[in-house]
């Protein structure tokens, strides 16, 4: 009995672990193609997260930590954050996009789906030009 | 190395690992099974129910769009609302997410209405999923069901297309939680994990038998040899004579010379050396893992050799071998701490094209060995006809045992001062079938170690309790050899027959032999007889090797000086000076001493002048049956 228990234990973390990991990778790749479109750099990104963000460097490899938004080209927002005035922001709440005048996307979970999101008016703002591939996802801030 | 009765998990083996490898596969075929099911529940049960619901929706929307147009149908609330209505209705649990996107001429995607119970996204939101297998629908322009990546926390999406003017213009979604899935999964979870805890108890099973088969190996091994010489003990014999009846073996007995007196010499130490050389230097000359060294006796080696007994050479190889064992160990000598010994040995082999009885073949191997000693030792014999015939068959002797044909002629033993007779020796004498005398040198050797040896020695010792109890002023001379004192089978017998009148008037005389290899054991036995009642005489005193301490710690009663010496004591200075030497030593310990073979009256006169009082011989009295004696 113990051993069927100790099992199904050992299984339910298992499959837990790796759909948490699954979930961080899809994130982490979806974060990373975002803010490569943005900054149009394909690698060394520096980029300033927030500390529930700081998964998106394990799973990234264009990335580089920075420790001051100062010196970030982009900075990631997981929650809401009291400076970085003026650095080109990717949020990944929905309701951050909104607050933050500098939020230029989001990335989000949506009826179980991640979302993208980038708002035209900011990336004009910005003078941020998308590739092809991201328009579709390109929405105006009075849509949001 | 074979093994009898016990049985092991060990033997199981095939039918776990079959069993194993049955639950693998199906532990294997599982996630198939999976999808089986997780296929069949789709086409037959989920997606046909919501799918017709949901074609009558959409044919209504596609009804009223092409009159308005989709995105100006839906822009009017009281329309969501009255679709939102017709939707509950078969919207279950099961049904995570509903809603209606529209698929814009610029690529954009936006939804036109949301009936889900949570999330619920307004009109014209746009849609921003990555995901862009919703675009499949436009394409294939028919439904489609996906099955969504576990990370989404859905089962399936089924999109169904809405059309405007022939044109998929927009697309009914519907989520499916995972629930179902999870019921699926949670069933198969259920089958793996048993399959596992089963898998487990059978590899623990398989871990355990192999481990048991190993001690179990490791410990026959043990059983197995004899831990002195690292040859195979009698054990190893008695248990795998199967494999020995699978080949034909040659038999060898192999027998240590004057093995007693290197261990009374120089101590059981440098007896143990010798033994394990001698071993090791017999394993040389023959072939591992085809042929079988047992230590089969104290100094007695069995080889049982493989051979070949239809070959032309047979014969010869089996002598030549038998010569290379004898000059091996005899080649050098034996050195243990400092101490040089040259040792040699005496070899029987029986020599069989026959495949005989394993027990017959040592027998016959024996009988050589007996005549290799008899021939003066370091010597090889090989038991022939010739050797069979001076042997009386040993069925002969079971017979006349069986048949009470088994008799004792008596020797008086006198008091040589007075003349008068102190007791009678028991001389054991069997009656053939024609009538014929067999005297014990033509059987004793034939049986030694058998059970008609053990069978005999019971006749005999029945035999003359029978004649003490009818002659209550008799006194017998019973031999017994140490194999017989040894045999606990003998002694109960003894002890049950003989009572304390008839124990007092019976000695039991000891044959001084090779065959004690353990005084302490002996000692304990002898003690026995002792409790019954008997005295205690010692045969053959004088000859080989005479311990006089394991002599000493027996304390007999009597030391009968062998007739060997008794014979030249008239002509050889040496025998006389024995003759005294054992008779001080008698008369300090206070043990009488009986001279046998005396044979005329002046080795009578001249063991007199020793100062021995009792004697024995032909000049005296010859041995004659019970019914030619008259007993004082």
């Amino acid at each position: 009995m113990f051993r069927i228990v100790y099992i199904s234990v050992l299984f339910y973390l298992v499959f837990a672990f790796a759909s948490e990991e699954q979930i961080h990778r899809v994130e982490a790749e979806i974060i990373s193609k975002i803010c490569s479109a943005i900054s149009g750099k394909h690698i060394g990104i520096k980029v300033y997260l927030t500390k529930n963000m700081k998964y998106i460097i394990k799973y990234s490899k264009i990335f580089v930590p920075v420790n001051s938004c100062e010196n970030a080209d982009i900075v990631v927002v997981g929650k809401e954050i009291e400076n970085c005035r003026g650095k080109i922001m990717v949020v990944t709440r929905y309701y951050l996009l909104k607050k933050y005048d500098n939020a230029v996307a989001a990335f989000y979970w949506y009826k179980g789906r991640p979302n993208i999101i980038f708002v035209k008016e900011k990336l004009k703002k910005y003078r941020i030009s998308l590739p092809e591939e991201f328009l579709k996802y390109v929405d105006s801030e009075r849509n949001l | 190395m074979r093994r009898r009765e016990r049985k092991l998990l060990w033997d199981y083996l095939p039918v776990f690992l079959v069993l194993l490898g049955i639950l693998l596969s199906i532990y294997l075929i599982v996630p198939k099974v999976k999808t089986i099911i997780e296929n069949s529940i789709i086409k037959n049960a989920v997606v046909p129910t919501v799918s017709k619901g949901l074609d009558n929706i959409i044919d209504i929307i596609e009804r009223d769009a092409s009159r308005v147009g989709l995105k100006e149908l839906f822009k009017n609330e009281r329309f969501r609302e009255w679709l939102k209505d017709r939707v509950s209705i078969f919207l279950s649990d099961d049904v995570k997410y509903a809603y209606i996107l529209y698929f814009d001429k610029n690529g954009k995607v936006r939804y036109l209405a949301d009936f889900s119970r949570e999330e619920r996204a307004r009109y014209w939101q746009s849609y921003n999923a990555v995901d862009s297998s919703i675009y499949r629908v436009i394409q294939e322009k028919k439904t489609v069901v996906i099955k969504q990546s576990d990370y989404t926390g859905l089962w399936l999406t089924l999109i169904k297309p809405i059309r405007e003017e022939n044109q998929v213009k927009g697309a009914f979604i519907i989520d499916f939680s995972i629930s179902k899935l999870q019921e699926i999964q949670s069933i198969l979870d259920r089958i793996k994990e048993f399959i596992l805890v089963v898998s487990g108890f059978i590899i623990l099973s398989i871990i355990v038998s192999i481990y048991q088969f190993i001690r179990y190996r490791k410990n026959l091994s043990k059983m197995y040899t004899d831990p002195l010489t690292n040859v195979y003990n009698r054990l190893f014999m008695y248990e795998n004579l199967d494999l020995l009846k699978k080949y034909h073996y040659t038999t060898f007995i192999a027998d240590i010379d004057f093995f007693k007196r290197i261990n009374d010499t120089y101590g059981h130490d440098t007896g143990d050396a010798v033994l394990r050389e001698v071993a090791n230097r017999l394993k040389s000359c023959v072939r591992e893992g085809e042929d079988i060294i047992i230590r089969y006796g104290g100094e007695e080696f069995l080889i049982f050799v493989r051979s070949n007994p239809s070959s032309e050479d047979y014969r010869l190889n089996v002598i030549q071998l038998a010569s290379r064992l004898k000059n091996e160990v005899s080649r050098s000598v034996i050195n243990y701490n400092g101490i040089k010994i040259k040792v040699t040995i005496s070899i029987g082999v029986a020599v069989c094209r026959d495949n005989i009885d394993i027990e017959q073949a040592i027998k016959m191997a024996d009988m050589a060995l007996y005549r290799a000693k008899q021939n003066g030792r370091n010597r090889v014999e090989i038991y022939d006809k010739g050797l069979e015939m001076n042997d009386k068959n040993i069925s002969i002797i079971k017979e006349a045992v069986d048949n009470n044909n088994v008799i004792c002629w008596y020797q008086p033993i006198i008091n040589l001062r007075t003349g008068k007779i102190l007791k009678y020796e028991s001389l054991v004498r069997i009656i053939s079938k024609d009538g014929k005398l067999i005297y014990p040198h033509q059987f004793l050797n034939a049986i030694r170690r058998t059970y008609v040896h053990v069978d005999l020695t019971k006749k005999v010792i029945e035999y003359n309790v029978n004649v003490l109890r009818n002659n209550p002023r008799m006194r017998i001379s019973m031999n017994l050899s140490a194999l017989d004192i040894y045999n606990d089978d003998i002694l109960d017998y003894m002890d049950f027959l003989i009572d304390k009148d008839i124990s007092k008037r019976l000695t039991i005389e000891l044959l001084e032999s090779e065959d004690i290899e353990d005084y302490e054991f002996f000692k304990e036995k002898i003690s026995r007889i002792r409790e019954i009642g008997c005295s205690i005489a010692i045969d053959d005193f004088g000859t080989g090797y005479s311990n006089f301490t394991h002599i000493v710690e027996l304390n007999p009663d009597y030391l009968k000086i062998d007739g060997s010496i008794i014979k030249d004591i008239d002509i050889n200075p040496r025998s006389i000076a024995i003759v005294k030497a054992i008779k001080h030593f008698a008369d300090e310990l206070g043990i009488k001493v009986i001279a046998e073979y005396i044979h005329s009256e002046y080795i009578l006169r001249k063991v007199l002048e020793t100062g021995i009082i009792y004697g024995q011989g032909y000049f005296l009295k010859e041995p004659l049956p019970l019914k030619k004696r008259k007993i004082a």
